[in-house]
C-alpha cells in the first residue's frame, strides 16, 4: 500500500526483505520485480503521491509539488546551469517526457574497453529493453498528435537534407496535451507512478511517501537497514521516524542524492569516487517566431528529434512550452518580454542536449544529506558545441519559415537571417555570455565498474564496499550516454533485481569481498598508515 | 528580516511586471504571494541569491539614478531596467532576469492568461478528467 505521513500515528520501526530508497527509473523496477518475486519490499520516498487527477495544467504549481527544490537545484560554476530534478513518487520520470532510447553501441563499448564492463552486454540489454519496451508501452510518437510545431521543425530540418524522426516514448494512447513535465494528466505517459509503482504495491510492497531516508544502518560491513523520518507539508522534518531492519538495501536517489546520502553516512568511500564524475546533458533551446500559428503547447512536448549532428555529440530534441515556461524562457524582460509573450501562439521552440567532451561536475557533501553542493564546469569544447547546437537550430528554424529566432546568447539574443547565424557562428563564445542553462540527466557520481580502486559499485549494482548495499540509479552509469537514460536505467534495475533475487536466495559471501577487495582495501591501509607516520 | 524582503518585492511586482493590453490584468497582491511561495519551496541558496538581488537593484537604481527604484516613474523605472537586461556584463543582467522569474510564472500561469494566448487549459483540464488511459 501507500502510505502517507498522515496516515501515520507513530514512530514505525519494521523488517523487510529489500528496503528501496527512491522510486524512480532506478527503485521502481527493483520493487516492483521483487515484490512479484515474493519477497517483503519497503519503499521510501522523499516525494508525495499524486494521483492524475491531482496534475491541473498548471507548470508553476507542478514546479513546487513535483519538483525538488521547486525546479531550482543549481550547479555552481559559470554559468550556473538549473538541474531540474523530479520529487515524487516516480521520481523524474513522472515529470520527464518519456522519451525512451536505447544506449548507444559505441557508449557500450566504451564500458567494456575502459570500465571493465564486460558482463553487461549488448545481447543481455536488448533483450532487457525489448522486455520494457513491451512492458513501458514504448513506440513512436503519433505524427498525428506530435504537434504543429515539431513538424515544423522536422520539415525545416527535412529541407536541409538533415536526418530525423519521431522519437520512441513510453505513452499509451497519448492525447499529447502538452504538459508532460508537469504530470500527464490523462495517465498515458507510462512513468514509475502508473507503471511500476502501482504493481509493486499490488504484489504487497509497501510506499512511505513524504519521508526521507537519512541513515544507512552498516554492521560489521553488512548494509542491515535505513532509518529516516516523515516530512511535513513544506517537506521539512518534522515527522515520525521510520526505522526498516532489511537484507537488502537499494540505494535509488538519483545521481546528485545517492552520493550525498553516502557522503553522510561515510560510507563507500574508499575509491575517492563517491560525488565525482558527474556527467549531464546540458542543454540549449531555441525561441523561433514563424508566420503561423504553432498550436504550442498542445501536442507531444518531445516528439521528434533530429540526429545529423549525433556524431558531434548533438542531440536536437523537440520541446514545447506552456506560456507560463516560456515567460521564463525569453532571453529578455520589460517592454520586449511583453511584446514576445504577446506573439507566444506564433512561437516554436526547440531544443538541442550535447554529451560532455571536456566539461567536468561533482557532487560534494553540503549543509545536509538532502541539499548536497553540485558543481559543474563547461569545458571550452563543451561551450562551441552547445553555441554551434543553437546556430544549426536556428538555421532549421530559417529554412522553416521563421522571421526571427531568439537564442540565450548575450548580444545575438534575437536573429534576424542567415546573415546573423554567420556572425553567431564565427563568435567565440565565453562562459558568461550564455544565460539561463539548464542540464538534464545527472549520471555517473557512484560509478560502476571492475575495480574497486576507481569505481563505487560492481557490476551487478552492489557495492564493492558494503555487502547487501545496492546503488540502482543514473549515479551508476560510468559515461554520459548521449541519449535520454531512463531505459537505461531501468534495464540495469532489472539486471540489479535479478542479482539480489540471487542474493536472497543463496545468502554467501561473494569471493571477491575475501579475495580481491580484502587485499586491496589491506593494501591501502597500509599505504594510509605508511603515509601518516612519515608526516611530521 | 524574510518579512522585510517580501514587502520589498511585493513593491517590486509593478515595476518588474509588463504586460501587454491585450492580456488580463495583473494582481500584484496574487503575484507576490506566489513568488513568496515559490521562493519558499525553493533551496536556501537560491533565497538568498534572490534576497541579494533585491538589495544590489535597489543599489544599483541609487547608484545609477540617485533615487530609489520605487520612487521612479513608471517609464524611467522601466528605461533603468532595460539598461539592466541589455547589458552583456552577466551579473547585471542576471538582476531583473531572476527577479522577474518568478513573478512571470505567477502572472503567465493563470488560466484566463494561458487562454488568451491561445492555451486552452480550462477546457483541456476537463477534458482530460473524462479520459483516463488504463494500463
Amino acid at each position: 500500500m501507500i502510505i502517507r505521513p498522515e496516515e501515520v500515528s507513530g514512530d514505525i520501526r519494521r523488517e523487510a526483505d529489500v528496503v528501496v530508497v527512491g522510486s524512480g527509473a532506478g527503485g521502481a523496477p527493483v520493487a516492483k520485480e521483487l515484490a512479484e518475486a515474493g519477497y517483503r519490499v519497503v519503499v521510501v520516498e522523499e516525494g508525495a503521491w499524486f494521483r492524475r487527477e491531482d496534475f491541473d495544467f498548471r507548470p508553476s504549481h507542478a514546479l513546487m509539488r513535483l519538483y525538488r527544490d521547486a525546479g531550482q537545484t543549481v550547479a555552481l560554476g559559470l554559468p550556473m546551469v538549473v538541474l531540474p530534478q523530479g520529487m515524487t513518487v516516480g521520481g523524474t520520470t513522472t515529470v520527464n517526457s518519456g522519451t525512451c532510447l536505447r544506449v548507444p553501441r559505441h557508449v557500450l563499448k566504451r564500458w567494456h574497453m575502459e570500465y571493465g564492463l564486460r558482463d553487461i552486454t549488448e545481447e543481455e540489454l536488448n533483450l532487457l529493453y525489448a522486455a520494457l519496451e513491451e512492458y513501458l508501452f514504448v513506440k513512436r510518437a503519433d505524427p498525428e498528435v506530435a504537434g504543429r510545431n515539431a513538424l515544423l521543425f522536422l520539415e525545416g530540418a527535412r529541407k536541409l537534407g538533415y536526418s530525423g524522426g519521431f522519437l520512441p516514448r513510453n505513452a499509451k494512447d497519448c492525447e499529447g496535451y502538452g504538459v508532460c513535465p508537469y504530470g500527464c494528466p490523462s495517465g498515458a505517459k507510462q512513468s514509475a507512478n502508473v507503471s511500476w509503482i502501482p504493481d509493486a504495491v499490488k504484489a504487497g510492497a509497501d510506499v512511505y511517501t513524504r519521508c526521507r531516508a537519512e541513515k544507512v544502518l552498516v554492521r560489521g560491513g553488512k548494509a542491515m537497514g535505513i532509518r529516516g523520518r516523515f516530512l511535513d507539508q513544506r517537506g521539512k522534518r518534522k515527522g515520525y521516524r521510520l526505522e526498516v531492519w532489511a537484507r537488502v538495501v537499494v540505494l535509488a536517489a538519483g545521481a546528485l542524492q545517492t552520493p550525498s546520502l553516502l557522503i553522510h553516512n561515510r560510507i563507500c568511500l574508499s575509491s575517492g569516487r563517491v560525488g565525482e564524475n558527474l556527467s549531464v546533458h546540458p542543454c540549449g533551446g531555441t525561441v523561433a517566431l514563424l508566420n503561423e500559428k504553432t498550436g504550442n503547447p498542445k501536442g507531444i512536448p518531445q516528439s521528434t528529434y533530429v540526429d545529423e549532428f549525433a556524431p558531434e555529440g548533438i542531440m536536437l530534441e523537440g520541446v514545447t512550452l506552456p506560456p507560463p515556461v516560456m515567460s521564463v524562457s525569453l532571453p529578455w524582460g520589460g517592454r520586449r518580454h511583453a511584446e514576445a509573450m504577446r506573439l507566444y501562439p506564433y512561437c516554436g521552440t526547440f531544443g538541442s542536449m550535447i554529451s560532455e567532451h571536456d566539461s567536468w561536475g561533482r557532487v560534494a557533501a553540503g549543509p545536509s544529506a538532502r541539499q548536497p553542493l553540485v558543481f559543474y564546469r563547461f569545458g571550452p569544447a563543451d561551450l562551441e558545441r552547445l553555441k554551434r547546437s543553437l546556430v544549426l537550430m536556428a538555421e532549421i528554424w530559417f529554412a522553416a519559415g521563421a522571421r526571427r529566432v531568439y537564442t540565450p546568447i548575450a548580444g545575438y539574443k534575437e536573429l534576424t537571417s542567415p546573415r546573423d547565424l554567420y556572425r553567431l557562428s564565427r563568435h567565440r563564445l565565453r562562459r558568461g555570455e550564455i544565460y539561463g542553462l539548464s542540464a538534464y540527466h545527472p549520471m555517473g557520481t557512484c560509478c560502476m565498474g571492475g575495480d574497486p580502486e576507481w569505481s563505487v559499485v560492481r557490476s551487478t549494482g552492489e557495492t564493492w564496499e558494503v555487502e547487501n548495499l545496492y546503488i540502482s540509479d543514473a549515479s551508476v552509469l560510468p559515461t554520459s550516454l548521449g541519449v535520454n537514460p531512463q531505459l537505461t536505467v531501468m534495464a540495469l534495475a532489472l539486471r540489479t533485481a535479478g542479482f539480489i533475487d540471487e542474493r536472497l536466495r543463496r545468502p554467501r559471501v561473494p569471493p571477491e569481498r575475501t579475495g580481491r577487495l580484502a587485499e586491496w582495501l589491506e593494501r591501502r591501509r597500509s599505504a594510509e598508515s605508511g603515509r601518516s607516520r612519515a608526516a611530521p | 528580516m524574510r518579512e522585510y524582503f517580501f514587502r520589498r518585492m511585493k513593491r517590486l511586482v509593478p515595476v518588474l511586471l509588463i504586460t501587454c493590453h491585450e492580456l488580463p490584468a495583473a494582481d500584484p497582491d496574487e503575484v507576490a504571494d506566489f513568488c513568496r511561495d515559490f521562493i519558499y519551496h525553493g533551496t536556501p541558496a537560491f533565497r538568498a541569491v534572490y534576497f541579494a538581488m533585491i538589495l544590489l537593484l535597489q543599489a544599483l537604481c541609487r547608484l545609477r539614478r540617485r533615487r530609489s527604484i520605487y520612487a521612479l516613474r513608471p517609464p524611467e523605472a522601466e528605461e533603468f531596467l532595460e539598461s539592466l537586461y541589455s547589458s552583456r556584463v552577466l551579473l547585471l543582467s542576471s538582476v531583473p532576469t531572476l527577479l522577474s522569474m518568478p513573478v512571470h510564472l505567477a502572472y503567465y500561469g493563470r488560466d484566463e492568461v494561458q487562454e488568451a494566448l491561445g492555451f486552452e487549459v480550462g477546457a483541456l483540464r476537463e477534458e482530460a478528467l473524462k479520459r483516463e488511459v488504463t494500463r
